[in-house]
């Protein structure tokens, strides 16, 4: 099982995760991800009024 | 409205009018309105700024002594960015270039569903036991009836409809990649794209952007929403772009008009190949400022070229 965490920096949060788990997209193969936690940070892209996060 | 509207004038001690003429859009509404006020001896009732001033005193007053200050903001900042800003400021910016002779016209208009920030905050407030809100509670019956922009004169009430189309983002900014992000039963519309008002070709017809129009663009944000619409391959492809810097993270592209703010765009590979052993090509934009792809990709992680060192990539 795992559960996502919002961080304090923009952009940021994490995951735990308890076991194995696979992370699946349909852009690209699945990823398996040992247990254990990760951070996850959001992509930008730029904007001349403020920064826009990649829609994944 | 008909029954709503006399209803609020009385709720606020004025006559109701005499009529209540609705229109299907804010632009037909303002043109009505402008035409009215030229003919009418009595003035736009202040209405909007007198409930709004009473509701604020009572809902100061009592929410500060038993919610505190930071709660009451809360409430009006969450809706106000949601609905004002989006909304109501993009409707009044495509109006005024649409009918800048309308400038004062426009500030005079009471807002209706543009309205919900503060009448929502009213509607909690008053739920959770705030006395003394009931001069907005016809207001609110307004807004739920649908009631978009509208002027109240002394002897007749101009109300427009709500848009029959809104569309957003995931940021709830204004925006819609197949038609108008929002539109009125009579076919006024506003184009746009995450939030940035666009003409009417970005959306429909992307491909007809021409390098040299996207970099004469005055409007940065408006030049960025060019950008993607045409799609950054395309751009650098029709500008005839080299990479000014290329590194294992990337390719790093850019183009410096002179005049106004470069371009920069980093094109990378997608960490993770496709399920067929591929792997996708795609671009970003990134600051102008930086010099490196390796820069560039940082940057997009929020972290600087010594932070951002992965050893692996996915």
């Amino acid at each position: 099982m795992g559960r996502l965490f919002e961080g304090s920096r923009p952009g940021v949060c994490y995951l735990l995760l308890d076991d194995q788990g696979l992370l699946e997209h349909q852009e690209h193969s699945p990823i398996s991800l040992p247990k254990g936690v990760y951070e996850v940070i959001r992509q930008r892209e730029y904007e001349p009024r403020q920064d826009r996060y990649v829609v994944d | 409205m008909r029954r709503i509207v006399p209803a609020l004038y009385s709720a606020l001690g004025f006559q109701p009018p005499d009529s209540v003429i609705t229109f299907d859009s804010p632009r037909e509404g303002a043109l009505a309105a402008d035409s009215t006020a030229a003919g009418l001896t009595s003035k736009l009732h202040a209405i909007r700024e007198k409930i709004k001033r009473h509701v604020r005193r009572r809902v100061c007053s009592s929410v500060r002594a038993k919610v505190r200050d930071e709660a009451r903001d809360c409430v009006h900042q969450e809706l106000r960015q949601q609905v004002r800003h989006q909304l109501r400021d993009q409707i009044q910016a495509h109006l005024l270039s649409e009918l800048p002779h309308l400038f004062f016209n426009l500030g005079d208009a009471a807002f209706g569903l543009h309205d919900a920030p503060w009448l929502a905050s009213c509607d909690f407030f008053s739920r959770i036991g705030i006395e003394g809100l009931s001069p907005a509670l016809p207001w609110m019956e307004l807004a739920r009836a649908g009631a978009g922009w509208w002027w109240p004169f002394g002897s007749v009430a101009i109300v427009t409809s709500a848009p029959s189309v809104l569309e957003r983002d995931p940021e709830n900014r204004l925006h819609c990649e197949r038609g108008p992000a929002l539109a009125y039963p009579d076919g006024w519309a506003i184009w746009a794209i995450h939030g940035v008002r666009v003409p009417k070709r970005l959306v429909t017809n992307p491909r007809s952007l021409s390098v040299e129009e996207i970099v004469h663009e005055p409007d940065l944000a408006i030049r960025r929403a060019m950008l993607e619409r045409l799609g950054y391959e395309r751009f650098v492809r029709k500008a005839g772009l080299k990479p000014v810097h290329a590194d294992r993270f990337g390719r790093l592209y850019r183009l410096d008009p002179h005049w106004t703010e470069p371009i920069a765009l980093v094109e990378v590979l997608n960490g993770t190949p496709e399920p067929n052993g591929s792997r996708r090509r795609y671009f970003l934009c990134v600051p102008p400022t930086v010099r490196t792809a390796h820069e560039a990709v940082a940057w997009t992680f929020h972290l600087g070229p010594k932070e951002y060192q992965p050893d692996v990539e996915s």
